[in-house]
């Protein structure tokens, strides 16, 4: 212990020549909503599958949840994609051994640019509490697939770059 | 300016002494350090040529650490569509330095002119890639020629379905893990 302790319920500090007063019972326990945000690149063009049950991608093989008993979790993501008029698409997320398909799914049925992504949320207790898992963007029905995720300037010059995807994930739990 | 070095407090919870650890106490505080939020709400007529700033979101944006805090950068994009096959567009963000993020997590769809589409984004920057400075403009921007839809923000010209103004959403989440 190197500076020692004090006995004291109340702080008082200055706020622009104001004595403003905090309770040090209000400090114990305090804890934010948002534990840790996660957060996955892929920036590689990719040739799709048409085959169901085919793990297009792997955003991460190592997402590991702070507390996945007692957080929940928003999952948000952008994919570019190079569409192959497809009408319908079901895809998903794969995370661990743990299925999502169809949850939060934003696709336009396009052969051109469009994207195939996701925005949902997960309770706590769902997904696996175990460190590196792979999470993988997923078909899981035939012809749900674009001709290509992530497309770049060898699909159309005015992409201008390669595109990039991104996967967010915002671990947190209320108060 | 009086301070005082202490490891731990004690206070007093209904007669009994309680000890507030100051190494561990504020582990779990938040990630998030701020959420800095923009809306366009006019519908916007465009052009055809590369490089151009279809419109400005802020001139007021002013990261509270860009050196050392990571962002979320997502947005929503209403439009009246131009048949454009593909697009390259993106933000600029523009202060001490200039940052162009083109063609970073976007979600757009071909649609005719006419047609409603959305020119939307999300995605993710570490530490150190924006500018520091503060009051930065952040553009959205056409970096490639035929990019741009008939319309931003579209509204009841376009048609009369839209019964209100179209608007659209920047959110930037600051935060340090």
């Amino acid at each position: 212990m190197a500076y020692g302790k004090l006995k004291v319920d109340t702080l008082v500090y200055d706020k622009s020549g104001v004595d403003t007063e905090i309770a040090v019972s209000s400090l114990d326990g305090i804890a934010g909503t948002v534990k840790k945000i996660h957060t996955f690149e892929y920036s590689s063009r990719v040739t799709a599958s048409s085959t169901g049950g085919t793990n297009q991608f792997t955003w991460t093989s190592s997402f590991t949840p702070l507390d996945a008993t007692n957080n929940s979790f928003i999952f948000t993501a952008s994919v570019p994609c190079n569409g192959a008029d497809n009408d319908y698409c079901g895809f998903g997320l794969r995370i661990g051994n743990q299925d999502y398909q169809g949850y939060g799914v934003r696709y336009v049925d396009e052969a051109n640019l469009t994207h195939q992504d996701y925005h949902f949320v997960i309770g706590p207790g769902v997904l696996s509490t175990s460190a590196n898992q792979s999470i993988y963007h997923r078909i899981y029905t035939n012809n749900s697939n674009p001709d290509f995720y992530f497309p770049n300037t060898s699909d159309d010059s005015r992409l201008g770059a390669q595109t990039r995807g991104f996967l967010t994930v915002i671990e947190f739990k209320n108060s | 300016m009086a301070k005082i070095k202490v490891d731990d407090l004690i206070y007093d919870n209904s007669g009994t002494d309680v000890t507030l650890d100051l190494t561990t106490a504020f582990d779990n505080l938040g990630k998030a350090i701020k959420i800095h939020h923009f809306e366009y709400n006019t519908r916007t007529g465009t052009a055809a040529s590369a490089d151009v700033n279809h419109f400005t979101w802020t001139t007021e944006f002013s990261p509270v650490d860009a050196a050392n805090n990571s962002f979320v950068i997502t947005a929503s994009v209403p439009a009246n569509g131009k048949s454009q096959d593909w697009t390259g567009y993106g933000l600029r963000f523009y202060g001490n330095t200039t940052k162009d993020f083109v063609s970073y997590g976007n979600f757009y769809a071909d649609q005719y002119s006419g047609y409603m589409t959305t020119y939307g984004m999300h995605y993710h920057l570490g530490a150190g890639a924006l500018p520091t400075s503060s009051n930065q403009t952040i553009y959205f921007r056409q970096y490639t020629a035929n990019s741009e839809p008939d319309w931003f923000c579209p509204n009841s010209s376009d048609n009369s379905r839209l019964s209100a103004q179209t608007r659209a959403f920047l959110t930037i989440t600051e935060y340090k893990n």
